[in-house]
């Protein structure tokens, strides 16, 4: 304590102390960056004398304005999408400046499709898609922390910023009701004073809500513009059978720095088919084993179902559509089985699942969704809705379409011999 | 009227008086690399425009237009603001360079800079201050003879 005594030529040595520790404790940050269009004032003065005790002083000034320190803005990721074919999926973005001033970045997609032609992408700023971003460009604005301050959990809290070169009602691009980022903390703005000007040394401020919580700023911190957009991606048509997919690289860049970018996947799901055949014993009416299913009042089951000679089993092929894409040209082809005898006219078509099936007449070509092939002992049903046997020859006819999710039954009856 | 004509009287021998007249101007500067004929080379530009993390290079010129020598002219220039000082960057021929951590009320070379920190047990610690801690610079100069002129620089790093 002597030697600072000392140092400081008698001066209160206490108050020193006190000044110091205060500087030891809240140091700026390291990475403190000044925010775009600050001036940096630099003021010499310089005193001399005469030699005969006079004492003259004089200053020079010169101004340094901070220059735009572009940086690629920061993305966020949403998850992928599944939509059915035809459909649009939306992603929910928000983008967040790293830049230390206002400066506009451009958004792009580039799709890689897969048995999809291409989608059609568009960038919209509200969330009921009406409102387009023109051109893909979004302007972030972006300022720093002047001195370090607590921001409240509620009510309002006052940041002050450097004043920038205009007074134009915003600070280096952020107006109030602007979102911003300052740390990774979110808060929206209350309002703002512009006290900008050339070669304004001054502060102007941000006036933010609190978010919940008691955030502390140290001076230096960015305060970083974010906004949300929502890309839309309108599926491609399916080109062949199963999923499509739209993987879509998203970028966004100011022209000077690598772009941000951020890749999704959007599935576009077709027709997937299952096929299951029950049966039942029209005869005796013996239950099988398993979940029955009932179509015309009858159940039928997936196994565990015996019949004798001369009683009759009646079939039923259950064809689900399990993918959210229309299977188009469904057409049921089953040999009847060994060791029975198909009983005349018994094939019926429910297209939709109700649940009540259709009668079929046997023909072939006889306009109807079946037909059966003595010669080969098998039966063929356009199933689905629309389906028909318009081919003249066996096979030929044209199938139904059985739509995402749901089901179509076929049923016919066989004699055992 | 009385007044006025003894001002005047009063001002009307000083501009007869020789005296020093002491000139200052301050520059900013800031090294860009040119290529000039194939080869890189360093060049000092005026600095208008700076982005976080440049160099600015000050020069305080000095002359001293009078007719006799300023004594003991002391250039007081404060680090400016959105600026860190960089370390050993202050120069001036034949001047006696000081730094201040307390805003300018006390002047010391760097190695007798110091601080002390209260550790909050009833003890004290004395530490060397950093140049980060600078918050103005000072050159003395003894004399400047009439019509000679002098410069003074330093580098800060803009925050």
């Amino acid at each position: 304590m002597r030697f600072l005594k000392q140092l400081i030529g008698g001066a209160s040595a206490v108050a020193i102390v006190a000044m110091m520790t205060a500087m030891i404790i809240a140091p700026q940050s390291a990475e403190a960056v000044t925010a775009a269009n600050a001036t940096i004032k630099n003021v010499v003065t310089v005193s001399y004398g005469d030699g005969a005790g006079f004492t003259t002083s004089t200053t020079a000034t010169n101004f340094v304005i901070v220059d735009l320190k572009t940086a690629a803005p920061t993305l966020s990721a949403p998850a992928d999408a599944t939509i059915s074919a035809g459909g649009t999926a939306t992603f929910t973005y928000t983008i967040t400046s790293n830049a230390n001033g206002s400066d506009i970045y451009n958004l792009s997609a580039i799709s890689t499709d897969a048995n999809v032609s291409a989608p059609t992408i568009d960038f919209y700023s509200n969330a009921a898609l009406t409102t387009v971003i023109t051109g893909g460009n979004v302007t972030l604005g972006a300022s720093d922390v002047h001195t370090a301050v607590t921001i409240a959990a509620t009510g309002t809290t006052t940041i002050t910023v450097p004043a920038d070169q205009v007074a134009d009602g915003s600070v280096n691009g952020i107006i109030a009701g602007d979102t911003i980022s300052i740390n990774g903390n979110v808060f929206t703005v209350a309002s703002i004073v512009d006290n900008g000007g050339t070669n304004a040394v001054g502060t102007s401020s941000i006036t933010v809500n609190g978010n919940g919580a008691a955030v502390p700023l140290t001076a230096g911190m960015l305060i970083e513009e974010q906004k949300t957009f929502y890309m839309a991606v309108k599926a491609g048509t399916l080109a062949g059978v199963g999923n499509g997919t739209h993987t879509v690289t998203l970028s966004a860049g100011n022209g000077v720095d690598p772009a941000a970018t951020d890749v999704t996947v959007t599935t576009i799901s077709g027709p997937s088919l299952q096929v299951d055949k029950y049966s039942a014993n029209l005869t005796s009416g013996v239950a099988g084993s398993g979940t029955a299913v009932t179509v015309d009042g009858v159940a039928f089951y997936p196994s565990g179902v015996v019949a004798k000679p001369g009683e009759q089993i009646g079939y039923l092929v259950i064809i689900t559509n399990n993918g959210a894409g229309n299977a188009t040209g469904v057409k049921v082809v089953d040999p009847i089985p060994a060791y029975t005898t198909y009983v005349a006219n018994s094939l019926a078509l429910d297209a939709t699942g109700a649940g009540t099936t259709t009668g079929l007449t046997d023909g072939i070509g006889d306009n109807d969704a079946g037909e059966v092939n003595a010669t080969s002992s098998e039966i063929t049903v356009y199933a689905g809705s629309g389906g028909v046997n318009n081919g003249g020859a066996y096979g030929g006819g044209t199938g139904g379409t059985v739509a995402g999710g749901a089901t179509s039954y076929v049923r016919f009856t066989v004699t055992v011999d | 009227m009385r007044i006025l004509l003894m001002l005047a009287m009063l001002c009307l021998p000083s501009l007869l008086w020789a005296k020093p007249d002491v000139k200052i101007t301050v520059e900013a500067k800031q090294q860009i690399v040119v290529e000039k004929d194939g080869k890189k080379v360093v060049k000092l530009v005026e600095a208008k425009d700076v982005q976080p993390g440049d160099v600015v290079i000050y020069q305080l010129h000095y002359r001293n237009d009078g007719d006799t020598a300023a004594k003991n002219a002391v250039l007081v220039n404060p680090i400016p603001n959105n600026t860190r000082y960089i370390d050993g960057s202050a120069f001036g021929a034949g001047a006696t360079i000081e730094y201040s951590i307390d805003g300018g009320k006390h002047y010391k070379q760097p190695s007798l800079l110091t601080y002390t920190v209260d550790l909050g047990d009833g003890k004290t610690e004395e530490r060397v201050a950093s140049p980060e801690q600078y918050t103005h610079i000072r050159w003395v100069v003894s004399e400047i003879p009439a019509g000679k002129s002098g410069m003074a620089s330093f580098q800060v790093r803009v925050q």
